[in-house]
């Protein structure tokens, strides 16, 4: 007899000794009490005290008795079953050929991978087979499948032999239950051999591969860290300050399941590629939110006018999650761009002021912004600019309209402010069309008397994910005197932020790779209290930077290994020296064509480029699968041994990892049903034994 | 033992008073006063209250026969007549260690000694001194004669009895001492107070009882021998009454008993019986010999319980001679 879980068995042998402790405890603590009539105390004793003194101790007893006995049902008694070895048997092997399994473990041989010590591993297991066996084989990436029929020993090893790592996450369940569901087809007992490394990155955390069983897996508690379920999926370089400081910042966006706890911080690290600077930020979660972005300030050189950076999450260093985290923005810096006329006196007041504000609530400190004028709009005059926000859309002309709109399809953000000033020129149309099809603004501005409010439940939006917690207290104050009409199908305009009366005071809107934001109202006073309240700072701070994060950046912007630029051809390394000589060739699949992915930053080469030789970088793609630099944490075989039994629907088939234990689960109820009695008698004896409640004298 | 400057009134609650008002303290047994007063006298025929007739024999006064009912009857009959006189009474005060037990807070107005305004605790000792004083205020009002000693294995103190406007502040001086670390032996301060005792008196004995019976036995044996009547006011703290306490803990006796490691909870049933078998003991003792006992819960007001004991005790008295 062993436990499945020794520790808790011990736990319970030592919560036995809490009851004993108070219990002594509570007799060393008392004060003397002076007393009056002793000699009635001393009678009363000399007929009490004695078979209460047993009763105690009975009690006391059964209360260690409970406790041990929850103990020992929580450990999970187990035996341990011997399998005969003279006894042919159906052999299932799981071999772990996942990414995870490329990494070097410090339990195996020095310069051999987890790969091929479990590759070893499995195949001294086939060799000490019985005559007549057979042997099935499975791997944990399900790069084969032959579980049609079981082959002779000498054909597995064979196979064996031939596989090699794959780049694909570790399916530990999946492959288990794949040979699970083979072996209940034999007649002959069976047998499942699963060699892994255990390492965090061989076992799969996703929701969606352990959909019932996470909890019993608890896979959580085996490692240190949970990160390796976040990924990061964008990131946007933004301007601190004035560029001579040399201040950089950039936002990166990271996701990870909804499951997760509610509030983490995870640390994200920005590498400058070409200077090796680094800085890190953490990406605070917010409740009910899968996305969060760290803010990095780093430090670059001024001269330069281009860089690049690759984001990672330091403390995920788990492979199979690293696939999917790798992340490069070549986007040069610059400031928000505000299309309005140069400041003027008779300007004070004007939106673009208040939004400058809000941009930039302290000199220095903010976001970076600088003026346009409108007439300055012309083609080619917004290219590399990621912001703009125009405050005078009547002064655009129709070239103008057309560089926002050329501007925003190829990855800009456009947040219009309607004009506040009455003006006969229709910006309404050109405006509309940049929103998207079907999109209309009404030509005639509402004034609204009683002023309008704004519902106390807004709905939910990418822009105000950050504020959602606050908004409804935010939006109470707002009041709306004026506004224009938006009108447009839900499947091209987004409510942000909505009126009482149901019309949107603030849309999103998708247009190409770009995003466009339109307000209903002016954030000056004549038309609404917006400006002067406290909501005005983050939600233009928001916008800009969620609406930057919600960029498709396409040709600049390239995430990981499965998300290859289109068209690309060839991945050719620009720095690190281990992939100095090493050009990848990707074929129309985007998949990589020859030798494994080697780590760090790639241009990407499209076809036309390629096939015109004149080679230039079309974007730059960071591949930081680099298994040798991995630090697997190792999960616990003993609770992932525990794990697989309880999941397997077979009774036959006994999972080897370390040992063969079947988990006794009839024993554990009977403990507990013991302890229930046990509890139960002490309650009974405890109410016959208490004395009843005395009447007053 | 004196305390300079202390009030009378201290000792007296208005809530206390205002109780008694309506009783008289009234002894059961004739009492022998040599002042005209309210009580019953043995002695007959000087008093104005008329009791009864009585047949002529040779020998009487013919100042006394009732002419009138010779003249209706042609028969002789002598008036008789019943003295009425004031009653003496002798509060004794256990003065023992146990009587220092207490658990509630001090009771303004109260009076109390020193000891207790210290401890914040208001003791079965200071519950008999308030109830003693009570008596003896009342007393007084009565013009009757009133005594006080405190007493533990022996008199402690005593002020002899007298009905003089001094007397209450020599009763009050004389209550404010402190109870001692000795034990209470009725026996020997019934003994002292005896040898000082012509008239037939009340003693009014305020202890816990909580020695032992035989003791207080053979005391109440030898009041009753010399003819007096006596009143048992049992003082017992609410806390030993109810034993309303859940710890397990070593109890110490104060009156140097050994320690003794009890849990409340588990012999509070024993303890409880225990008690109320010594109380029907003690209450036993002092019915054999026709005296009241009435115990007192410290927690409690004095008025209430003293006042049902007067009433008790007045209506058998009025009772007897109605």
């Amino acid at each position: 007899m062993t436990f499945i879980s020794p520790w808790l068995a011990v736990a319970g042998a030592a919560a036995m000794a809490l009851p004993i402790l108070i219990h002594l405890f509570l007799r060393r603590r008392q004060k003397p009490i002076e007393w009056a009539a002793m000699e009635l105390l001393r009678r009363a004793v000399q007929q009490s005290q004695r078979a209460r003194r047993v009763e105690r101790w009975i009690l006391l007893v059964l209360r260690c008795l409970a406790l041990l006995l929850v103990g020992l049902a929580i450990a999970r008694p187990a035996t341990v079953t011997a399998i005969s070895m003279n006894q042919p048997v159906v052999l299932a092997v799981v071999l772990d050929d996942s990414v995870a399994s490329r990494a070097a473990t410090s339990s195996t041989t020095p310069g051999q991978t987890a790969f091929e010590a479990a590759r070893t591993a499995c195949i001294e297991s086939i060799r000490a087979l019985p005559s007549g066996s057979l042997v099935h084989m499975f791997t944990t990436s399900g790069s084969i499948e032959h579980t049609s029929e079981a082959v002779l020993p000498d054909r597995a090893v064979a196979m064996l032999g031939a596989l090699e790592p794959t780049y694909e996450p570790s399916r530990v369940r999946q492959a288990v239950d794949r040979a699970d569901d083979a072996l209940r087809r034999m007649t002959m007992p069976g047998r499942i051999v699963l060699a892994s490394s255990f390492s965090r990155g061989a076992i799969d955390t996703e929701a969606q591969v352990l959909p019932a069983t996470k909890a019993t897996l608890e896979i959580r508690d085996v490692g240190s860290d949970d990160t390796g379920t976040a990924a990061i999926v964008s990131m946007v370089q933004r301007t601190l300050g004035p560029q001579s400081t040399g201040s950089i910042t950039v936002d990166v966006a990271v996701t990870r399941p909804s499951h997760e706890e509610a509030r983490r911080r995870i640390p994200v690290t920005v590498t400058d590629v070409l200077t090796d600077r680094a800085a890190t930020a953490d990406a605070i979660f917010i409740e009910g939110s899968p996305r969060a972005v760290a803010t990095v300030t780093l430090v670059v050189d001024p001269a330069l006018t281009e860089h690049a950076w690759m984001a990672t999450i330091p403390s995920d260093r788990q492979p199979a999650d690293d696939l999917r985290a790798a992340t490069i923005s070549t986007v040069s810096a610059d400031p928000v761009l505000v299309v309005d006329r140069e400041r003027l006196d008779i300007d004070e007041g004007s939106s673009a002021q208040w939004i400058e504000r809000a941009l930039e609530p302290v000199a220095g400190m903010g976001l970076a912004h600088r003026r346009m004028d409108p007439s300055d709009v012309r083609p080619g005059s917004l290219k590399g600019s990621t912001s703009i926000i125009i405050c005078r859309p009547e002064l655009l002309d129709a070239a103008g309209w057309a560089e926002c709109s050329a501007a925003c399809e190829s990855g800009a953000l456009v947040v219009i402010v309607p004009p506040t000033d009455e003006t006969f020129v229709e910006w309404q149309d050109p405006c509309a069309a940049l929103l998207g099809p079907g999109v209309t603004i009404r030509r005639d501005q509402v004034s609204h008397d009683p002023p309008q409010r704004l519902q106390p439940q807004q709905p939910t939006s990418p822009i105000t994910q950050l504020i959602a917690s606050e908004l409804t207290e935010l939006v109470a104050p707002i009041e709306v005197n004026r506004s224009v009409v938006i009108e447009g199908p839900s499947t091209t305009l987004s409510p942000i932020l909505v009126m009482d009366d149901g019309t949107p005071m603030m849309v999103l809107a998708t247009k190409g790779r770009g995003v466009a934001v339109m307000f209903a109202t002016a954030p000056v006073p004549s038309w609404s209290t917006l400006a002067t309240k406290p909501i005005f700072v983050p939600l233009v701070q928001e916008t800009i930077r969620q609406g930057e994060v919600l960029l498709d950046a396409g040709g600049s912007v390239t995430i990981g290994l499965g998300r290859l630029p289109e068209g690309t051809t060839e991945l050719r390394p620009i720095r690190g020296s281990a992939s100095q000589d090493v050009s990848l060739t990707i074929d129309p699949a985007g998949v990589i064509v020859g030798d494994e992915a080697k780590p760090g930053i790639m241009q990407a080469i499209t076809a036309q480029t390629a096939s015109a030789g004149s080679s230039r970088t079309e974007s730059l793609v960071a591949l930081n699968v680099d298994p040798a630099a991995c630090d697997p944490q190792r999960n616990d075989p003993a609770r992932l041994a525990a794990w697989l039994n309880q999941t397997l629907t077979t009774p036959s088939s006994a999972v080897t990892v370390t040992n063969t234990t079947q988990s006794s689960t009839s024993a554990s109820v009977w403990l507990l049903v013991a302890a229930a009695l046990v509890i139960l008698t002490e309650t009974l004896l405890g109410r016959t034994f208490s004395v009843p409640e005395p009447k007053a004298t | 033992m004196a305390t300079p400057g202390l009030r009378a009134e201290q000792y007296l609650s208005p809530e206390t008073l205002a109780q008694l008002a309506p009783f008289e303290l009234r002894a059961k047994m004739v009492a022998d006063g040599v002042m005209n007063g309210m009580h019953q006298s043995p002695l007959q025929g000087m008093a104005v209250e008329f009791a009864a007739h009585r047949q002529y024999t040779a020998g009487d006064s013919i100042r006394h026969l009732d002419w009138k009912v010779f003249g209706r009857s042609d028969k002789l009959y002598v008036k008789e007549y019943r003295q009425e006189t004031n009653l003496d009474v002798m509060i004794l005060v256990d003065g023992s260690a146990s009587m220092s037990f207490g658990t509630l807070g001090v009771k303004q107005g109260w009076g109390g000694t020193d000891a207790t305004r210290r401890r914040g605790a208001w003791t079965k000792f200071d519950h008999a001194t308030a109830s003693a004083a009570a008596l003896a205020f009342l007393c007084l009002s009565q013009r009757d004669r009133v005594g006080v000693a405190v007493g533990a294995d022996g008199l402690r103190g005593a002020v002899r009895k007298s009905a003089t406007r001094d007397q209450w502040r020599s009763i009050v001086r004389c209550l404010s001492s402190e109870p001692v670390e000795a034990r209470f032996s009725p026996a020997a301060c019934i003994n002292q107070l005896l040898a000082q005792t012509s008239h037939r008196t009340l003693f009014v004995i305020l202890s816990d009882f909580l020695g032992d019976p035989e003791g207080l036995r053979s005391a109440l044996a030898r009041l009753r021998h010399r003819g007096h009547d006596a009143m048992l006011l049992a003082m017992l703290d609410h806390r030993e009454l109810t034993l309303d306490l859940d710890v397990e803990a070593p109890f110490i006796g104060l009156e140097g008993e050994d320690a003794l490691d009890v849990d409340t909870r588990t012999i509070r049933k024993a303890y409880l019986d225990e008690l109320q078998r010594h109380l029907q003991l003690i209450d036993r003792q002092a019915r054999a010999f026709g005296y009241d006992v009435q115990v007192f819960d410290t927690h409690e007001s004095v008025g209430p319980v003293l006042a049902a004991l007067l009433s008790r005790r007045e209506g058998m008295v009025g009772g007897g001679r109605r």
